[in-house]
């Protein structure tokens, strides 16, 4: 059969899209790669999403699925492998399956961006993890860190700082660019300390993480000290040159940013960091008539694929309502 | 035949000593990605039934074993044949992944 949209994604955005999709009377299939759910599988508490003061985002994401699926929307538990633009309608191939779409809505999300150094692909799953809700467990009484600067650093350390007494923050610039309220959650954790204008070089360790290599350059001012020796002192590491020192640490969470999901797509348009472009259509008026539009005719996008900016669940759902909306217009325009 | 449970108790004998390839899912109730990855297995075991075995082991119930081999982060998968690992995966895997490594050292 020749859907009238296939989604790729299976996160807030891919899957409200399946809502709008289904309601509007489309024939929809849902691509949700094998890790369906996005991003929010990998928190816990959400309590941004309206309409839900507090809720896991595992929890969030089965109720979002049922949603859809109550619409008889199909969800595939598949990996796309590609998806040939070449002619219509689509190909989409999912393993060892093909599908047929005319549209398509990119909404692939993002994932953990490592740090890239020479060590981490080793320790990955050995101390290096990207999920602290996940892992947390492992790091029971062990001294941890968080790497980044952002609202998941600061969620990864709320999470760890629970179980472990010795968490430091680690973050390369010397302000945190997260909400100041998760900001001020964390500075009022007793057995968190921060450490700015510091990058992880390396890590450490043969079986498992031993400790991290850091280069901390210039000390900020608010570490409280001058020299690299006194701070080496108060973190308790080893200093090994003018500005790198090796800090003893059982884990350390990445929390650096993400990689949109785009390397499957050939001929999509993406920009210089690999995020879906959107090429906004607006009628003779100026009025905006395709939002979610890419390079592509008849192929979208939504969520935190085309999104560095905004990068909420809430404006991923957002997005895909929005590409719905499109693909229903654009498929009565054809 | 479905999965089976593995445990500290039993991990010898169904792991270790077991002349098949063995797939591990090391995994708990806490773990959001765990929950995706345990429909898998279990889609896993079914189209291997007979030439692989397929077992879920509790890393919150099996400390001892779950430290032996390192398991740090979750979903952990290792493949066993004859008594070592013989392939290991962290974070969620697809079906296809799974079975066509357990194809590889089943035929």
């Amino acid at each position: 059969m020749i859907y009238d949209v296939i989604i790729i994604g299976s996160g807030p955005a891919g899957l409200t899209a399946g809502i709008y999709a289904a309601r509007f009377g489309l024939s929809t299939l849902i691509l949700a790669g094998t890790k369906w759910g996005g991003q929010l599988m990998l928190t816990t508490e959400v309590e941004n999403y309206p309409g839900f003061r507090s809720i896991q985002g595992p929890a969030l994401m089965k109720n979002i699925r049922d949603h859809v699926e109550a619409l008889g929307v199909k969800v595939v538990d598949l990996a796309v492998k590609s998806l040939n633009i070449s002619k219509t309608p689509f190909i989409v191939t999912a393993e060892d399956q093909t599908f047929e779409g005319k549209t398509v809505i990119v909404a692939t999300g993002a994932d953990t961006r490592w740090l890239g150094v020479p060590n981490e692909g080793k320790l990955r799953g050995h101390g290096v993890s990207s999920c602290a809700p996940c892992d947390a467990f492992f790091f029971k009484g062990k001294p941890v860190a968080v790497v980044g600067g952002g609202d998941s650093a600061m969620e990864e350390t709320q999470v760890i700082a629970k179980v472990s007494p010795d968490v430091i923050l680690i973050h390369r610039r010397d302000e945190f660019r997260a909400q100041k309220a998760m900001i001020d959650k964390v500075t009022a954790m007793k057995n968190v300390r921060m450490l700015f204008n510091t990058q992880v070089v390396d890590v450490l360790g043969d079986a498992s993480l031993t400790g991290l290599r850091l280069l901390t350059d210039p000390i900020s001012p608010k570490q409280g000290v001058k020299t690299l020796d006194e701070l080496v002192a108060t973190f308790g590491g080893k200093k090994v040159s003018d500005k790198e020192w090796e800090l003893p640490r059982a884990g350390v969470f990445v929390a650096i940013g993400l990689v949109p999901n785009t390397q499957i797509f050939k001929g999509l348009d993406v920009d210089s960091h690999g995020y879906v472009k959107r090429v906004e259509e607006r009628d003779e008026n100026g009025v905006i008539k395709y939002f979610t539009k890419t390079n592509v005719p008849g192929i979208f996008t939504a969520g935190d694929v085309h999104d560095a900016r905004y990068k909420q669940a809430i404006t991923a759902a957002g997005f895909g309502c929005m590409a719905a909306i499109d693909v229903q217009k654009w498929l009565s325009e054809q | 035949m479905s999965d089976v449970t593995i445990t500290d108790a039993n991990f010898d004998e169904q792991v270790l000593k077991n002349d098949k390839p063995v797939l591990v899912d090391f995994w708990a109730v806490w773990c959001g990605p765990c929950q995706v990855q345990g429909p898998i297995v279990e889609d896993v075991a079914k189209t291997m039934a007979g030439k692989a075995v397929i077992g879920k082991f509790n890393v919150d119930e099996n400390p001892q074993m779950a430290q032996k081999y390192g398991i740090m982060s979750i979903p952990t998968l290792m493949i066993f044949k004859g008594g070592t690992v013989v392939r290991q995966f962290i974070g969620v895997q697809s079906k296809e992944t799974l079975l066509g490594e357990l194809n590889k050292l089943t035929n």
